[in-house]
């Protein structure tokens, strides 16, 4: 008889396990901040559960939005017999670090990060998804590479650039650490359009989904209001082939 | 109280390491808990045993650590304990429990050290919930 000395993350199982409940993971990221990542996600994840079960989870964890966007308020944390329960917004499954701190900032620094982000997604009961959607932070550090370790089983990543060259420039390197890991669906050009980025995302062999055009302001607006706006109509008809099964 | 959702991460890691190593049994299960994670141990044995019930885990030596947490402040180098400012925090959850019980990296957010007020707070010591060592029985 022999002994074998081992030692494993709990967490990890809690992760798989929960992961299993979801049948598509879709993320927003980009490396370059102020380009709508927030914005986009927020508002395609109220599209999608029109007709999916979906979640959100928000992992900008210096400067987190979704509850805002989403006008969720005065949430407090509940916990299931799997775990804590995701806040529900319009049908939506809302996590965010937002949820906990309220307002504080927070001065983490990068281990603190990647153990934030572990914990919140093995702590939390999304239940069965259809869609989890994840909004990142900008930039390529932590949480980046906590996400691209995190989802690398089946991810997807939808990059989002502002029309403006010098963004265009950050999230190309954002798309190329990407490479590989998560299943890269494409690129959404927001607040304009640039012919020299489609260009370039042939070049780069990665599809561009389409622009959307500038609308001011609307992240400050309660999404239900935006429903019959032109701004949901081009969310609507990018996303559509998206987000059939 | 997440003590269940993270028994059941235990017990699931544990049995999936048996599997792993086809060991014909699970001598020993070593866990460390973090006093930062403010873990109530008797709830979390208590749910580890009732969840391994019927699993190759039942039965086998549990044996629960409790690391003490030491706080650092990174700007004026002042360390403290965790007991003195454990008080201090915040409920967040429907059970009373403060965000740093489900998410103990995140305590800079929520203290500032009393010397200088500074919120860039290293722990040292016992953080989350870790399976230190699995003892497992394997065939020669």
């Amino acid at each position: 008889m022999e002994i074998l000395e081992t030692g494993v993350d709990p967490r990890d199982s809690l992760i798989s396990a929960n992961l299993d409940r979801i049948k598509r993971v879709i993320i927003f990221a980009s490396g370059k901040g102020g380009v709508g990542k927030s914005t986009i996600s927020a508002h395609t994840a109220y599209i999608m559960s029109e007709r999916y079960k979906t979640g959100i989870l928000d992992l900008d964890l210096h400067g987190p939005s979704i509850p805002f966007i989403l006008s969720l308020r005065d949430y407090n944390v509940k916990e299931g017999e799997k775990g804590i329960l995701p806040a529900q917004v319009d049908g939506i499954k809302v996590m965010s670090l937002e949820l906990f701190m309220k307002g504080k900032g927070s001065p983490l620094r990068g281990n603190n990060k990647y153990e934030i982000i572990k914990e919140l997604i093995a702590i939390t009961d999304f239940g069965d998804l259809d869609y989890l959607l994840v909004d990142m932070p900008p930039g390529t550090g932590d949480e980046f590479l906590a996400v691209l370790e995190i989802f690398r089983k089946n991810g997807e990543i939808i990059f989002i650039t502002a029309p403006s060259m010098v963004s265009w420039q950050v999230t190309k390197r954002a798309i190329e650490i990407a490479r590989g890991k998560l299943i890269a669906r494409g690129v959404i050009i927001n607040m304009g359009r640039n012919e020299s980025i489609v260009e370039e995302c042939k070049v780069m062999r990665i599809r561009c989904i389409g622009s959307i055009d500038y609308y001011p302001y609307i992240v400050d607006r309660n999404v239900g209001e935006l429903k019959d706006t032109d701004y949901f109509r081009s969310l609507r008809e990018l996303f559509q082939p998206l987000i059939t099964h | 109280m997440h003590e269940w959702s993270l028994a059941n991460g235990i017990v699931k890691s544990v049995l999936e390491e048996k599997e792993k190593n086809r060991a014909k049994a699970i001598r020993k299960v070593e866990i460390s808990v973090g006093e930062v994670s403010q873990i109530d141990t008797e709830t979390l044995r208590y749910a580890i045993e009732n969840i391994s019930r019927g699993t190759p885990m039942e039965g086998s030596e549990i044996m629960i650590d409790v690391e003490k947490t030491e706080l650092r402040c990174r700007t004026c180098g002042h360390i403290w304990n965790f007991d003195e400012v454990k008080g201090n925090l915040e409920p967040v959850g429907e059970e009373g429990d403060n965000a740093v019980h489900y998410l103990p990296e995140s305590i800079s957010i929520f203290i500032k050290c009393p010397v200088c007020m500074g919120q860039d707070i290293e722990i040292l010591g016992g953080k989350g919930v870790s399976i230190k060592k699995i003892i497992l029985e394997v065939e020669d």
